[in-house]
């Protein structure tokens, strides 16, 4: 074992140190100001130059600290300032200490172990933290909304525009094709579920099969988090750092701090935000502008023409914006936040409350979040400390109906296929709702109208939180110091979905079973415990100044059982499935994992070198040999100049190596029979289409990164870059095997996956006066993937969860990216049938016999990302914004697909390539019925302005005339997706017809349109 | 030390609740294993001898439909999914198109009963000798009646007809002729072991086989399928081969279920219930609105033919989803309501393969008689003479006609027009719409065998 030899000098040293010796003190005593004014810096630390552990000061910024007689070196340092260290001479009594500002935020720890932390100057790979000043700029839907724009090396794309949010966080690009995709969140501590399930609503759609379905608009629950809770969130992207969370950290480790008390008075804070939203985009529909025009589409569409000549007999009907009408609810939405924070020494508070309350654009939906958190910290003694956590939340959705369908129920669906010329937004004399008589009319279709103010769906979730984590000190001497930590984490949630689409909808009958019931329940159980022991070595010599060896033990558990239950064919009234005819489904898993691990942080040369490095042993019920563990090691290290030339503060560099791993999926291990359904009310066993695999095994990411970090011109200029390099080895496959083998998939361990990317950023701050400030960081991202050495027994095999060539989908082909869209397209074909090179589009209206292949026609990766992040204030004004561009990645745009097949898109009319022919209908024989599937894989570019935010804080003097209690008075005025300039046809190139997925992420159809807010609060502080 | 103490105490508390490796055997909790049911094998006997019925029932309204379409019977109107029609109707031979239809399925089956062999030989300790042997009967018969639906899908491509432990093993594709050999092999190794089979299967039969439930009973289904093959072999061969299968086509019918005085629904049917996990008839009248009729159904009738009004309604005019396609005012009541069961082989069937064997054995009388069992009982029509079938052509068309309106929506007029030669009888619509004379395989088989690097396992039809 390599790791052991790593560790044996470090024993040796423990060993050798001799940690009894007396040694005499002093105390030193000071304050700690702003620089240019006597304001006390209120959460400074200082310590001994080399130890980990100092004093804090108190609320007048004063300290007293311990020191040895002889010469000492003391640090100062407070987040939001850049650091000092001074020489004090022996027999100093006092040292005052004025801190600079810290625009670039170079002043943070970050993360290194279950128990570990390292500065953030010293850190060995690239890092990302997100301040909570800098996630709450601008209320949003949920967190991910907040961290767009703002995690380099991640692409964050909502799902949905719908109320409660949504959406997904990749970071590096895919890493999996079969198995989890989304990073790991780490929330104090707890090891967050940020599963997605479905609240039951495809037994309405009937989008795909079941009761619950991936296409139903589905959060994940990820939008429990309430961002008011968080202090900070840390993004480890590197497989040098997230390997210490060992086979589930190949997608990331998003570490996230809830805020906690600090002693002294209790500080009361109360914001209260209201707002109003509305939709940023929508796709539109035809005009009509004459009853030929009416009649010829009624004549192309098979509808009813004498309707159609009734609805023009007073001239031409008023153009309905079915969109606009349905999607027009803005009715205010409000935030209301409480919170304390307080204590004395031995015991900190801090308590929150908020009580959300988001409007949904469309009829009827919104999204209600309520929830309450108590941390405590508290120390018994000298040596021991504990800190505990609690949240509360409880989440109620009622969210629409959006995406896929298929008995025309999802609006802006069934908006393609119904003229603008009727009205539909309207009840009969007896209150009822009018039915839309076209697309087939009766049952077949639906009144979007009736269906959001009648239909009843919603989602209700009931979350508990909770983290507990005790330090002992077991040892101190010297300068060794050897702590034991226990760490247990809860997150336990009840899901509870409620549909109820009563007999009175018009579609109801098509089943010939009206009124449906359908009750989706979710229970989940996460569970992590961990027991660790830190020994601190901080000799304080050149070569070494100091060490951190952690090691510890690891238990994880994550139980869910969902099961949906549906009635069809309801008594009257009753919104019980118990009633109708019935039908259920059940999928329960259960994961269980341990691990032990085994860390260091060098930090040598008067902490200008660190060095990084570990082993952590992985195994899991979910692998095939649930005994075996598997080792992911780390090992990284950085060199920081201090000051190496004129105008340079500091240069570090640094490079990193890790293997993480990506653990199989529950069952993926097993061969299993399957249910063939019911026959005669008898259960049937019959042969599984996928054949699990006992020898599966975690698929192991491997990383090198390195870069560089700087600070220029007395920390006025910031420059990161980071250029990374992984294999993904053993990947988990899914391929599809020849349908004559009877099967449908095999599961296996096999090929690889290359991602090679490049991040950089800059951060200037061209103004910085006693008034003035501006600071600006502009960031850059780009990455390229390819599938490798696929074995030869694995065909090229399309991803689950698309639908279909004829709209473009994911493939993974040895060559290529898996982010490639590949669909039909017509080809000129060589002797031997091979494909010379597509034809252009439109060739199949001229030509219907050309030959179709499948080829690669677009690609979802964007070539690069860029965000623009600026702040502005003078005095106690601020202004910032936040503009995203996204170059490139494209969509299959299915919903410009459904408006041009039924004859509705909103520039079906404008003229087109063919003389003979208007764009909708170009568009559309061009695509000739999926055989040339480019028409509508479209470019998704865009230019966001996805946050602004103008705040007045009110000056303390000024505050304090209100009332003297006052400590803080601030207003902000607040905007979020503010514009979106794209020339893209559809609402929103970001969003995904199946939420979630790791492949085939850029499907969009009849999507939620995008929701565009604006807030105004008022934040006071007591 | 007591606190080292309490401190190791502690670590090791942990590492035995949290590591212990017992704590991650972690069952399956959604799927049953080989395991489990090797640990009650008749009861996984029960379960899989059901499984096969439903997993013949999967090959039922699918096919029905997706024959329908190609022979001009039927459309799938669904108003969002144009492919429903021009993939059948335009671009048959897109291996990636709708109008691939069902292909899995069939080896899915084949698959089900190569595992359902292995079941029976887990429970056989269980089983008499007896028991054994109608459990093979009835399997060997569901793999003949299997193949021979697939070959009737893909025709003249033929195809593979092997299955192995092996998930990754590729069997050649063979010719038609050689699957017609292999479905009728193991209807004829299937009626052997019936026939040692006792007197009962040791698992429920569905209430479909009413009359064909026993090991004797159901040899007689098994020679009502061999006598479809024998049939089509012999439509499609020539000179003495032919007369040979019709022949044995002949003696098959007579071992089968057939009686021309009995009712004409008496057979084999699929079944179909609405309650949970069930399955329904996805061609009923009641619910599928967008499966309509072809409008030439209509005109192509003989005045008076009773099977019209019984089989087809009127419906406001149906318009397709997509341009260059026609518009139908007829539908299908052929299938009444969800759970209407719907025909694998039934009497009516069986008269008219006799009439069609008997006719091309030279027996023209007993030809005549037959069809006008179907023609007079089933179709209220006046009955044929033998000047009306004198010639062979003549017959043909005449037989065609009754098939057609006899067997409407039970997925046999394609495949009759176009083992009779008469493929160009059927309507083309738009100029943009062609006859397709089989379904194409599949991307992902043609994927899976093109990655072979084996020539000799290529599939025909891919590009």
């Amino acid at each position: 074992m390599r790791t052991r030899f790593v560790l044996a000098p470090l024993v040796a040293g423990a060993l050798l140190a001799s940690p009894l010796r007396a040694q005499a003190t002093r105390d030193i005593t000071g304050k700690v100001t702003v620089v240019g004014t006597n304001a006390p810096v209120p959460e400074a630390s200082v310590s001994i130059f080399g130890q980990p552990v100092g004093v804090r000061v108190n609320e007048r910024g004063e300290y007293r600290i311990r020191v040895p007689a002889g010469d000492v070196t003391l640090l100062v340092r407070a987040i939001g300032f850049q650091r000092l260290t001074r020489l004090i001479p022996p027999g100093a009594q006092s040292a005052d200490f004025s801190l600079e500002k810290d625009p670039l935020q170079l002043e943070q720890v970050v993360v290194t172990g279950t128990a570990t932390t390292l500065e953030k100057r010293n850190a060995t790979t690239a890092i990302t933290a997100v301040s909570s000043v800098d996630l709450s700029r601008a209320p949003a839907q949920s967190i991910e909304n907040q961290l767009q724009g703002k995690v380099l090396g991640a692409t964050i794309n909502m799902n949905t525009g719908q109320p409660g949010g949504g959406g997904q966080i990749q970071i590096r690009g895919v890493t999996s094709i079969l198995g989890q995709g989304d990073p790991l969140f780490v929330l104090d501590g707890v090891i967050m579920s940020n599963n997605s399930n479905s609240s039951g609503l495809n037994g309405i759609t009937q989008a795909g099969g079941g009761i619950g379905g991936s296409q139903d608009g589905v959060v994940n629950r990820l939008a429990d988090l309430n961002p008011n809770e968080i202090e900070s969130i840390e993004v480890l992207k590197s497989a040098a750092a997230t390997a210490i969370y060992g086979s589930r950290a190949t997608n990331g480790v998003v570490v996230i701090r809830t805020k906690r008390g600090r002693a002294g008075q209790t500080r009361v804070n109360f914001t209260q935000r209201v707002g109003t939203q509305s939709p940023e985009r929508i796709v539109g529909s035809r005009r009509f502008t004459s009853l030929d025009q009416a009649l010829e589409w009624a004549d192309n569409r098979g509808e009813d023409e004498d309707l159609v000549r009734e609805l023009f007999a007073g001239g031409v009907p008023a153009y309905q914006n079915f969109q606009e009408q349905l999607y027009d609810n803005r009715d205010p939405s409000y935030e209301t936040v409480l919170s304390a924070s307080g204590g004395n020494d031995r015991t900190q508070f801090y308590a929150t409350g908020t009580q959300k309350v988001e409007q949904g654009t469309a009829r009827k939906t919104d999204a209600k979040l309520q929830t309450a958190r108590l941390n405590l910290d508290q120390s018994f003694g000298t040596r021991l400390r504990a800190s505990v956590g609690m949240n509360f939340t409880r989440n109620n959705l009622r969210r629409g109906i959006s995406n896929n369908d298929n008995i025309g129920i999802s609006p802006i669906y069934i908006f393609g296929y119904t003229p603008s010329f009727i009205d539909l937004d309207k009840k009969d004399e007896s209150g009822r709702w009018v039915e839309n008589p076209f697309n087939g009319g009766g049952p077949n279709t639906t009144n979007p109208f009736q269906t959001f103010d009648v239909l009843a769906s919603s989602e209700d979730v009931y979350r508990t939180i909770g983290n507990a984590n005790v330090t002992y000190s077991a040892f101190v001497s010297g300068n060794h110091s050897l702590d034991i930590n226990a760490q247990i984490g809860v997150d336990r949630y009840q899901q509870d979905g409620n549909q109820y689409s009563p007999a009175i909808l018009q579609y109801e009958l098509n089943d010939g079973l009206p009124g449906t019931a359908i009750e989706a329940n979710v229970n989940a159980r996460n569970l992590n415990s961990s027991l660790n022991a830190v020994w601190t070595f901080t000799p304080g010599w050149y070569w070494l100044t100091g060490a951190t060896t952690s090691a510890g033990l690891v238990a994880e558990e994550q139980g869910q059982n969902v099961y949906r239950m549906r009635g069809r064919g309801l008594l009257p009234g009753v919104p019980n499935f118990n009633q109708g005819q019935q039908n259920s489904e059940q999928t329960r898993t259960l994961f269980r994992d341990q691990a032990m691990y085994v860390n260091t942080d060098l930090r040598l040369m008067q902490e200008k070198l660190t060095i990084s490095g570990g082993v952590r042993a992985d195994r899991s019920s979910a692998n095939g040999d649930r005994e075996k563990w598997y080792y992911f090691p780390r090992a990284s290290a950085s060199y920081l100049f201090d000051h190496p030339f004129n105008n340079v503060d500091n240069f570090k560099l640094r490079a990193a190596y890790g293997q993480t791993g990506n653990r199989p999926r529950y069952g993926d291990r097993d061969l299993t029979l399957a249910s063939g359904g019911v026959i005669e009310g008898r259960p049937t066993l019959v042969v599984a289409g996928t054949i699990g695999n006992p020898g599966i095994r975690p698929e192991t990411l491997n990383e090198v990164e390195f870069g560089f970090d700087g600070a220029f011109l007395r920390q006025r200029v910031a420059v990161e870059a980071t250029h990374y390099s992984r294999v993904i080895t053993d990947q988990l496959l899914s391929p599809a095997i020849a349908p004559t083998s009877g099967f449908g998939a095999l599961i296996l361990n096999a090929g690889e996956l290359t991602n090679k990317g490049y991040e950089a950023a800059l951060t200037v701050v061209p103004l910085q006066t006693r008034d003035w400030n501006w600071s600006s960081r502009a960031s850059y991202q780009t990455s390229k993937q390819q599938v490798r050495d696929l074995p030869p027994y694995v065909p090229p095999f399309p991803v689950a969860g698309s639908f279909g060539d004829a709209y473009g989908r994911s493939y993974i082909r040895e060559g290529y990216s898996t982010t490639a869209i590949w669909g039909n397209a017509p080809v000129e074909l060589d002797a031997q049938g091979n494909v010379v090179r597509q034809l252009p589009i439109g060739t199949l209206i001229t030509n219907p016999s050309t030959p179709t292949r499948i080829v690669p026609i677009g690609d979802a990766n964007p070539r690069y990302q860029i965000s623009f992040n600026n702040q502005f204030s003078y005095k106690s004004l601020g202004l910032s914004f936040l503009v995203d561009w996204r170059h490139g990645g494209d969509v299959a745009n299915m919903t410009n697909n459904l408006y041009d097949e039924g004859q509705m898109a909103r520039d079906y009319d404008a003229p087109s390539p063919i003389d003979t022919m208007t764009l909708g209908q170009y568009r559309y024989r061009a695509w000739a019925a999926g055989r040339d599937t480019r028409v509508y894989v479209q470019d998704g570019g865009f230019v966001k302005l996805r946050e602004i935010a103008l705040t007045y804080d009110v000056p303390t003097s000024l505050a304090h005339r209100l009332s003297t209690r006052l400590s803080s008075l601030s207003f902000q005025l607040q905007g979020r997706n503010l514009a979106l300039w794209s020339d893209y046809w559809g609402a929103d190139p970001e969003f995904n017809n199946f939420g979630n997925t790791n492949l085939n992420r850029f499907i969009d159809l009849a999507p939620y349109p995008p929701t565009r807010s604006v807030w105004s609060s008022v934040n006071v502080g007591f | 030390m007591r606190i080292g103490a309490r401190a190791a105490l502690l670590t090791g508390a942990v590492a035995l609740v949290g590591c212990n490796a017992d704590r991650l055997e972690v069952p399956n909790y959604n799927s049953p294993t080989p395991d489990g049911a090797a640990a009650s094998p008749l009861v996984a006997l029960a379960q899989a001898s059901a499984g096969i019925f439903t997993q013949m029932r999967g090959l039922g309204t699918g096919p029905v439909q997706q024959f329908g379409i190609y022979g001009r019977e039927a459309f799938n109107y669904t108003p969002q999914e144009g492919r429903n029609t021009t993939g059948y109707l335009q671009t048959p031979t897109d291996n990636t198109g709708f109008g691939v239809g069902t292909f899995g399925g069939y080896f899915t089956l084949l698959r089900n009963t190569y595992n359902f062999r292995q079941v029976v030989e887990a429970a056989s300790q269980s089983l008499t000798a007896a028991q054994v042997s109608a459990t093979k009967g009835f399997t060997s018969t569901v793999e003949g009646w299997d193949m021979l639906l697939y070959i009737m899908s893909r025709h003249d491509l033929g195809g593979p007809t092997e299955i192995t432990d092996d998930p990754n093993f590729i069997a050649p594709f063979v010719s038609r002729d050689s699957v017609y050999g292999w479905a009728l092999g193991k209807l004829n190794t299937g009626l052997t072991e019936l026939q040692a089979g006792g007197t009962a299967f040791p698992f429920t039969v569905t209430a479909g086989f009413a009359g064909l439930n026993t090991p004797a009973d159901f040899a007689k289904f098994n020679r009502a399928i061999a006598a479809r093959a024998l049939a089509y072999r012999g439509s499609l061969s020539t000179g003495a081969a032919r007369t040979q299968f019709y022949q044995q086509a002949l003696q098959a019918l007579n071992a089968s279920f057939i009686n021309p005085s009995g009712s004409l629904d008496l057979g084999a049917y699929h079944v179909y219930s609405t309650a949970a996990g069930d399955a329904t008839n996805t061609l009923n009248m009641v619910t599928n609105l967008d499966l309509v009729a072809h409008p030439s159904i209509v005109p192509d009738a003989q005045a008076g033919d009773r099977r019209l009004a019984a089989k087809i309604r009127s419906i406001p005019v149906k318009n397709p989803p997509v341009p260059n396609a026609i518009s139908t005012t007829v539908a299908f009541s052929r299938y009444a309501a969800q759970t209407t069961p719907l025909p694998i082989i039934r009497n009516a069937e069986l008269i008219l393969l006799r009439a069609e064997a008997r006719y091309f054995t030279g027996d023209l009388a007993g030809a005549l008689a037959d069809l006008n069992v179907i023609r007079t009982t089933d179709g209220g029509l006046p009955a044929l003479t033998a000047a009306d079938i004198a010639l062979e052509d003549q017959f043909i068309t005449r037989l065609l006609y009754e098939r057609r309106y006899t067997l409407l929506l039970e997925g046999h007029r394609w495949v009759d027009v176009r083992r009779f030669g008469r493929l160009n009888t059927l309507p083309l619509d738009h100029p943009s719409h062609v006859r397709a004379a089989q379904m194409v395989v599949p991307t992902q088989e043609c994927d899976s065998r093109k990655n072979t690097g084996d020539a000799s396992l290529a599939a025909p039809s891919c590009p």
